[in-house]
C-alpha cells in the first residue's frame, strides 16, 4: 500500500530517466504523454523497491535545527549527523556540526484510518 | 541485402518467419534483423492483409502464431485503420478462424495451437471493447450464445461443447485484462468502455453461476481430475473471477460465488486459484465498505485452520504462504469491526474474534525456524503493526481495548523468543539463509518498537525477568538467552530515546538488572557474545546516566576486543559507549587491549580504524588525568607505524602491497589525530583558554626526540593540538619523502596523503580555539607549504586544494605568514589554470579538481578572504573566468554546483570592489551566453536550477548590465536554442545539434522581462527560467512541467 511520490525523481536514476525521455520526446519518437506515463510508473516501481526490497536499517543521531511536515512531506534539517548502517558491516558516516543535513521524508503507509469512514453495507 | 528494404508481402513473412524460427541455417548475426522486420512488417499497414493468410492449418505453427500475433497487434494498436463498414466483417473473420481453431484443439494437443488460439481471443476481446459502446453493444451476449452454439451438428459431442464453453470462458477473463492495456483511448472513452463492461457484469456473473452450479452436481471424479475438461472449466472460472474482482466488479454483485470458492479450497488443485481470488476480494479497496458482509465469513476463515494444519504436517510452505496472505488480507482489513466486536455486549462476536486473533498468532508462531521450515510467519508482521497502530489511533473506548488487546501483545513477544531463535544447525545454512534470517530478526525487532507505545515498560520488564529466570535455570540455553538479549537491543535505543529525559524509573532498574547479568551468562559462542555486545552497545547514552555499571559493560567489550570472531562488534559497542561516556578511568585498560589487538594484525582495516579512533578518544580522556601517562601511550602506539611509514617511504620500488600499506598507515595516523582533537572539543568546548605556549613548546620539543616530557598535567582543550602538532612535525618530513618517491606516477598515495593532513587540519578547523602561536605551527605552516611546491600539475588533486584552503583559513589571520601564503594560492592558481593548457578532454577528465578548486574558490570568498584575490591583476581575473565558463559546461550536477557557487560569490565579491566591477561589465557577455546556451538545451534539465541561480545573482547586483547582455544575445543577435539529441543514423548514434524550437521574439523579450522583474522572488525567478527552458527543449507541456517540479 505505498503511496506514490516524486521525490525519488531526484536522485541520478530519475534524472538519468529524465534526460533520456526528454531526448525521446524531442526527436519525437514517444509522445509526451508516453513519458508521462513512464515517469508514473518509475515513481511506483522505486517506491515498491525501496518498501519491499531494502531491509537495512539505517540509526541516524544529530541535532534537530529546523523541522516542516507538508502534504505528508516531512522536511528536517540537520546540523552534523552520524549515520551508522545495521548491517552486517556495521559501517557509519559521521559529519561535523558544520555541515547541514536535509531529510526528506514522505509518509510510506496510506492513512488507513480514512478507509474506516466508508459506509456500511447492511 | 539489407532485411529492412524486404516489402512486406505475405510470402516474405512466410519466408522470414520459417527462417527465424530455422536457428541451425540462420547465423546469429542475421537474426537480429529478420527481428526487426518482423517487428516492423506486424506494425504495418500490410500486416492485415498477410495476418490473414498466415492463419492457415497449411501453413507452419510458427507462421500461424505469428500471423494470429500480427492480427492482435493491428487490432490492438490500429484499430482506427479499419473503416466502421468494415467492422462486422473483422469480427465475423476473427470469430470465424478462432472456432476452427477451437474445433481444431480437440483433435490437436499441439500447445502452439492453443497459444495461437489464445492470441485470436485477445484480438476479439480487445475488439470487443472498441465496439461495445456502439457497434457491439450486445458482444457479452453473443459470446455466451453464438460461441456455444455455432457448431451445426445435431448431437455435439460433450466435450466439442466443453472445449468451446473454455473459449468463452477466456473470452469473459479476457476482457477486464485487455481494459487495462487501453493505454491508447482517451480517459472519457474509458470511462465508456469501463461502464459498459460494469452494465454487462450481470450477464457473465450469471453465466458463470451456472456453471459453478453444474459443477456442482458433477461426480467428484471428474472434479478431481486435472486433465478432464471439467476441471479446466472451474479453475478457468475462477480465473475469470478474480479478473473481474481485479477490475473493480464489487462484492455485493458476487455474492453467491464465495461459498463456492470457501469449498474448493479444499480441494488440492484448486486450492491456489480459489484462496488468490478470495485474496483479491477480501483486499480489494472496493470492498472495504462492505465490511459487515465479510465480517459474516469469518467462522468460514476460521475453518482454513484446519487446512493450515495440514499444510503444516506435510511441510508445504507454499500452501502456508498462501493461505496466510488469505487470512491475513481478511484480518487487516477488518481491523474497525474488530474493534467494534470487542467494545459490543455480545460474547459469541467476541469469542469469535479472539478465535480469529489466536489464528493470526498460530500463524506468526508458524512451527520451525525462518527461512528454511516455513517463509510465512513474516507476513504477518504488518497485521501486528496495524492493529496497534489503529488502535492508538482511535479516540472512543481505546483504554478497553489497551487492556484486551495487551496481553495478545505479550503473548507475541513469546513466540518472538521462539521465532529469534538461531538453529542448531545454523553454521550449515547458506549465506542467503543466513542473510533472510537477519531480515526476519530486524523485522521483528521493529515490530517491537512499535508495540513499545501499546505495551510500555511491561516489555523491558518481560525480557530481562525471562533473561534472569533463564540464566538460573538454563545456564547453558544460549540460543534463549541470545534471543532475548537480541529483543532488548532492538528496543533499548527506542526506549531511551522516547523516555529520555525523565527515563523511567522502572525501566532504569530493569537495564541495571541487566548490565548486572552480563557476568554472569555463558559466553559458549560468539553469537551470544556478539549480540550481547551489540545490547551493551546500543545502552551507550543511558550508560552515561547510570556511570557506576560502567565496569560490566567495559569488561564484556574488552573480552570482545581480545575474541578474535566478534572483534568487530567489541569495537562498535565500545566506541558508542565511548561516545556518550567518560572514560578516564578506563582508558588505560582500553587503550591496551586495543593496541594488541591492533598487533594480532587479523582483523580488517576499516575496524583497526575504528580501534584507532577509540585510541585517540581515550588518550584525549587520559591526557586530563594522566598526562604523563597519556603522552607515553601515544609514543607507544605511534612509533611503531613512524617507522614502518619511514620504510615504506625509503624503499626504491613499489607495487600495490606497498601502496596500500603506505595509505592505511595514512589513515590511521590522521584518524588518530582528528579523534584526539574532536574528543578534546567535546569534553571542553567552553574552554577557550590557550595553552601555555611555553609549555607546549617543551612538550612538542621533548616529544619531537622522543624524551618524556617534563611539562605538568594541562587541562585544556589545547592539549591535544599541541600533541597533534608535535606529531605532524615529526610526519611531513616522512610525508614529503614519500611525495618525492611516488611523483610523477603514484597519484593514488599522494591523494591519501593529503586528504589524511585534510582530516587532521578539518579538526583543527572545527575547534574554538585559536592555532597556538609557535615555533613548531610555524614549522608546521612552512613545511606544509613547501610539500605544496614538491608537486607537479598532475598531481595537485582533490585534497591537494582542499588542504591548501584549510591552510589559509587556519593561519591568514597572522601578518607575518601572508606573504607566503599569497604565494601558495597563486601557485594553487597557476596549477588549476594549467588544465586549460590542453584540449577540453583533458578539462572534462578533471572534473574533480574543478569541482575542488571552485569549492575552495568559494569557500574562501564565503568567509570573506578578499584580501587574497584583491592582489590578481586583470589577466588572472580573465583566466579565472574563462576556467569557470569551461566548468559551467560540465554535466556533472556536483562540479556545476561548485562553479556556479563560486561565481556567485564573485559577483558579489566585484560588487563591493569597485574597481572590480568595470571588470566584470567587461567580461561577462561570453559567460552569460554559456549559461543561456545551457538553460536552453545544452545542459541535462536537472541542472538548469544551478545554472539560474548564478543569472539570479546576476540580475541582483548588475540588473542593467544583465539586461543589456541579456538583448544583445537573445533579441540582437537572435537567438536559437540548439539541441544535442541522438540521432541514429546508418554508422551508428552520432551526436548532433538539432534546431529545436524556434523563438519568437516576443517569446524572448517576455524572457528578459520576467527575469529583470523577479529580482526580488528567486522563486518566480526560478519558475521564469523553467518556462524558458522547457520552451527552448520544446517540453513545454504536461510532461515538462509536471518533471519539472522539485523537492
Amino acid at each position: 500500500m505505498s503511496n506514490e511520490y516524486e521525490v525519488y525523481r531526484t536522485i541520478s536514476l530519475g534524472t538519468a530517466l529524465q534526460e533520456t525521455l526528454d531526448e525521446f520526446v524531442q526527436s519525437n519518437q514517444i509522445k509526451d504523454k508516453m513519458a508521462k506515463r513512464i515517469f508514473q510508473q518509475y515513481d511506483r516501481s522505486i517506491s515498491k523497491v525501496f518498501q519491499s526490497q531494502i531491509k537495512n536499517k539505517v540509526h541516524f543521531k544529530s541535532k534537530l535545527d529546523i523541522y516542516r511536515n507538508c502534504d505528508n512531506v516531512w522536511t528536517l534539517l540537520f546540523n552534523g549527523i552520524e549515520i551508522t548502517f545495521t548491517d552486517q558491516q556495521n559501517q557509519s558516516i559521521k559529519l561535523g556540526q558544520e555541515n547541514k543535513v536535509k531529510i526528506v521524508a514522505c509518509e510510506a503507509k496510506s492513512d488507513k484510518k480514512s478507509k474506516y469512514n466508508n459506509n456500511f453495507d447492511d | 541485402m539489407d532485411i529492412t528494404q524486404i516489402p512486406y508481402t505475405f510470402e516474405n513473412a512466410e519466408k522470414i518467419v520459417n527462417e527465424f524460427y530455422a536457428t541451425s541455417q540462420v547465423t546469429n548475426e542475421f537474426k537480429p534483423q529478420l527481428d526487426q522486420w518482423l517487428k516492423q512488417a506486424q506494425n504495418s499497414q500490410e500486416a492485415w492483409v498477410f495476418g490473414w493468410e498466415l492463419i492457415d492449418m497449411n501453413k507452419s505453427i510458427n507462421c500461424q502464431f505469428y500471423g494470429a500475433s500480427c492480427l492482435y497487434n493491428k487490432v490492438s494498436k490500429h484499430f482506427g485503420d479499419v473503416p466502421p463498414e468494415q467492422y462486422d466483417i473483422l469480427k465475423n473473420k476473427l470469430l470465424e478462424k478462432l472456432l476452427l481453431y477451437a474445433t481444431t484443439l480437440l483433435d490437436n494437443k499441439h500447445q502452439q495451437i492453443r497459444l495461437i488460439q489464445r492470441k485470436l481471443n485477445s484480438a476479439l476481446a480487445k475488439l470487443a471493447l472498441y465496439l461495445i459502446q456502439d457497434q457491439w453493444q450486445n458482444c457479452i451476449q453473443d459470446m455466451i450464445t453464438t460461441i456455444p452454439n455455432c457448431i451445426n451438428e445435431p448431437e455435439k459431442h460433450e466435450e466439442q461443447r466443453n472445449q468451446l464453453i473454455l473459449i468463452v470462458i477466456d473470452l469473459l477473463t479476457l476482457l477486464p485484462e485487455e481494459y487495462q492495456t487501453l493505454s491508447n483511448l482517451n480517459k472519457l472513452k474509458r470511462t465508456q468502455i469501463n461502464s459498459q463492461l460494469k452494465k454487462n457484469f450481470p450477464l457473465i456473473r450469471d453465466y458463470l453461476l451456472n456453471l459453478f452450479n453444474s459443477f456442482n452436481s458433477l461426480p467428484p471424479n471428474m472434479l478431481l481430475s486435472t486433465s478432464s475438461l471439467y476441471f479446466n472449466m472451474i479453475e478457468n472460472s475462477i480465473k475469470c473471477l478474480t479478473s473481474w474482482i481485479e477490475f473493480g466488479i464489487q462484492m455485493n454483485d458476487i455474492q453467491q460465488f464465495i461459498d463456492y470458492l470457501f469449498v474448493y479450497i479444499y480441494n488440492d488443485s484448486l486450492f491456489d486459484q480459489s484462496a488468490e481470488c478470495l485474496t483479491s476480494l477480501f483486499s480489494s479497496e472496493d470492498n472495504l465498505k462492505y465490511t459487515n458482509s465479510i465480517f459474516k465469513y469469518m467462522p468460514k476463515i476460521l475453518e482454513l485452520q484446519n487446512l493450515l494444519t495440514k499444510f503444516i504436517e506435510e511441510k508445504d510452505n507454499d500452501g502456508s504462504v498462501v493461505l496466510t496472505k488469505l487470512i491475513l488480507a481478511f484480518g487487516e482489513n477488518q481491523l474497525s469491526v474488530i474493534f467494534d466486536g470487542f467494545l459490543s455486549n455480545n460474547d459469541q462476536v467476541k469469542q469469535i474474534l479472539l478465535q480469529f486473533i489466536n489464528l493470526i498468532m498460530n500463524l506468526t508462531s508458524m512451527p520451525g525456524n525462518f527461512p528454511v521450515d516455513e517463509e510465512s510467519s513474516d507476513l504477518t508482521f504488518v497485521f501486528w503493526y496495524s492493529l496497534q497502530d489503529t488502535l492508538l489511533g482511535i479516540d472512543q473506548g481505546s483504554n478497553e481495548l489497551l487492556i484486551i488487546f495487551r496481553p495478545f501483545f505479550i503473548n507475541l513477544l513469546e513466540i518472538f523468543i521462539l521465532k529469534l531463535q538461531l538453529p542448531n544447525n545454523y553454521d550449515d545454512w547458506t549465506e542467503e539463509e543466513k542473510e533472510r534470517l537477519r531480515c526476519y530478526r530486524i523485522d521483528i525487532g521493529d515490530t517491537m518498537v512499535y508495540m513499545i507505545s501499546l505495551v510500555g515498560e511491561v516489555m523491558l520488564e518481560f525480557i530481562v525477568k525471562r533473561l534472569v529466570r533463564c540464566i538460573e535455570a538454563e545456564p547453558d540455553n544460549w540460543r534463549i538467552q541470545e534471543a532475548l538479549i537480541y529483543m532488548l537491543q532492538s528496543v533499548v535505543s527506542e526506549l531511551n530515546e522516547s523516555c529520555s529525559p525523565d527515563f523511567s524509573y522502572n525501566n532504569d532498574i530493569y537495564l541495571i538488572s541487566f548490565v548486572d547479568l552480563i557476568p554472569k551468562i555463558k559466553y559458549s559462542n560468539k553469537h551470544i557474545l556478539s549480540t550481547t555486545l551489540l545490547a551493551v552497545g546500543s545502552l551507550g547514552s543511558w550508560l552515561e546516566r547510570n556511570v557506576n555499571v560502567l565496569p560490566n559493560a567495559i569488561s564484556l567489550c574488552l573480552l570482545g576486543l581480545k575474541t578474535e570472531s566478534v572483534t568487530q562488534s567489541a569495537s562498535f559497542a565500545l566506541k558508542d559507549i565511548i561516545n556518550d561516556c567518560d572514560l578516564s578511568s578506563y582508558a588505560e585498560q582500553i587503550i591496551a587491549t586495543s593496541q594488541e589487538a591492533l598487533k594480532s594484525c587479523t582483523v580488517a582495516q576499516n575496524y583497526e580504524i575504528r580501534l584507532m579512533s577509540i585510541i585517540g578518544m581515550c588518550l584525549s580522556d587520559l591526557l586530563s588525568v594522566e598526562y604523563q601517562r597519556a603522552i607515553n601511550w601515544l609514543q607507544n602506539i605511534v612509533e611503531p607505524y613512524i617507522i614502518k611509514l619511514t620504510e615504506l617511504s625509503q624503499l626504491k620500488q613499489t607495487d600495490k602491497n606497498t601502496q596500500s600499506a603506505t595509505c592505511h598507515i595514512l589513515n590511521l595516523l590522521s584518524q588518530l589525530m582528528s579523534s584526539l582533537i574532536q574528543r578534546s572539543q567535546n569534553h571542553n568546548s567552553t574552554d577557550l583558554m590557550a595553552a601555555n605556549d611555553s609549555t607546549a613548546s617543551s612538550v612538542n620539543t621533548s616529544f619531537q626526540i622522543g624524551m618524556t616530557p617534563s611539562g605538568t598535567g594541562l587541562n585544556s582543550s589545547n592539549d591535544e593540538r599541541v600533541i597533534v602538532n608535535s606529531l605532524l612535525i615529526k610526519l611531513i618530513p616522512i610525508y614529503k619523502q614519500i611525495i618525492s618517491r611516488n611523483l610523477p606516477n603514484d597519484l593514488i598515495v599522494i591523494d591519501k596523503l593529503f586528504e589524511s593532513i585534510s582530516v587532521t587540519l578539518s579538526s583543527n578547523l572545527a575547534s574554538n580555539t585559536p592555532q597556538p602561536e609557535n615555533e613548531i605551527t610555524e614549522a608546521i605552516l612552512n613545511e606544509l607549504i613547501q610539500m605544496f611546491y614538491i608537486l607537479n600539475e598532475n598531481s595537485w588533486r582533490r585534497f591537494a586544494y582542499e588542504v591548501c584552503r584549510q591552510i589559509l583559513i587556519i593561519w591568514w589571520k597572522n601578518d607575518k605568514y601572508k606573504s607566503n601564503l599569497e604565494n601558495l594560492f597563486h601557485f594553487s592558481f597557476q596549477n588549476a589554470m594549467k588544465l586549460m593548457s590542453k584540449d577540453m578532454n583533458w578539462f572534462h577528465d578533471h572534473t574533480d579538481v574543478v569541482e575542488q578548486y571552485c569549492t575552495c574558490l568559494a569557500k574562501l570568498l564565503k568567509s570573506k578572504y578578499y584580501d587574497l584575490f584583491e592582489k590578481f591583476n586583470q589577466e588572472s581575473l580573465l583566466y579565472l573566468l574563462k576556467f569557470a565558463q569551461l566548468g559551467l559546461q560540465l554535466p556533472e550536477q556536483y562540479t556545476l554546483r561548485a562553479v556556479a557557487t563560486f561565481l556567485e560569490e564573485f559577483i558579489k565579491f566585484t560588487k563591493i570592489k569597485n574597481n572590480l566591477m568595470e571588470f566584470l561589465e567587461h567580461n561577462s557577455f561570453n559567460l552569460i551566453h554559456v549559461i543561456i546556451m545551457g538553460i536552453s538545451g545544452g545542459l541535462p534539465r536537472h541542472l538548469v536550477d544551478i545554472l539560474s541561480g548564478i543569472l539570479y545573482t546576476y540580475v541582483k547586483e548588475y540588473p542593467q548590465l544583465t539586461n543589456s547582455i541579456l538583448h544583445q544575445i537573445l533579441i540582437k543577435n537572435d537567438f536559437q536554442p540548439l539541441l544535442l539529441v541522438q540521432q541514429p543514423n546508418t554508422s551508428g548514434e552520432v551526436q548532433q545539434n538539432i534546431p529545436s524550437q524556434h523563438l519568437t521574439k516576443e517569446q524572448k523579450q517576455s524572457f528578459v522581462k520576467s527575469v529583470l522583474s523577479e529580482s526580488n522572488n528567486k522563486r518566480k525567478f526560478k519558475e521564469a527560467i523553467t518556462e524558458f527552458s522547457l520552451t527552448c527543449r520544446g517540453l513545454w507541456n504536461q510532461y515538462g512541467k509536471e518533471t519539472s517540479s522539485k523537492y
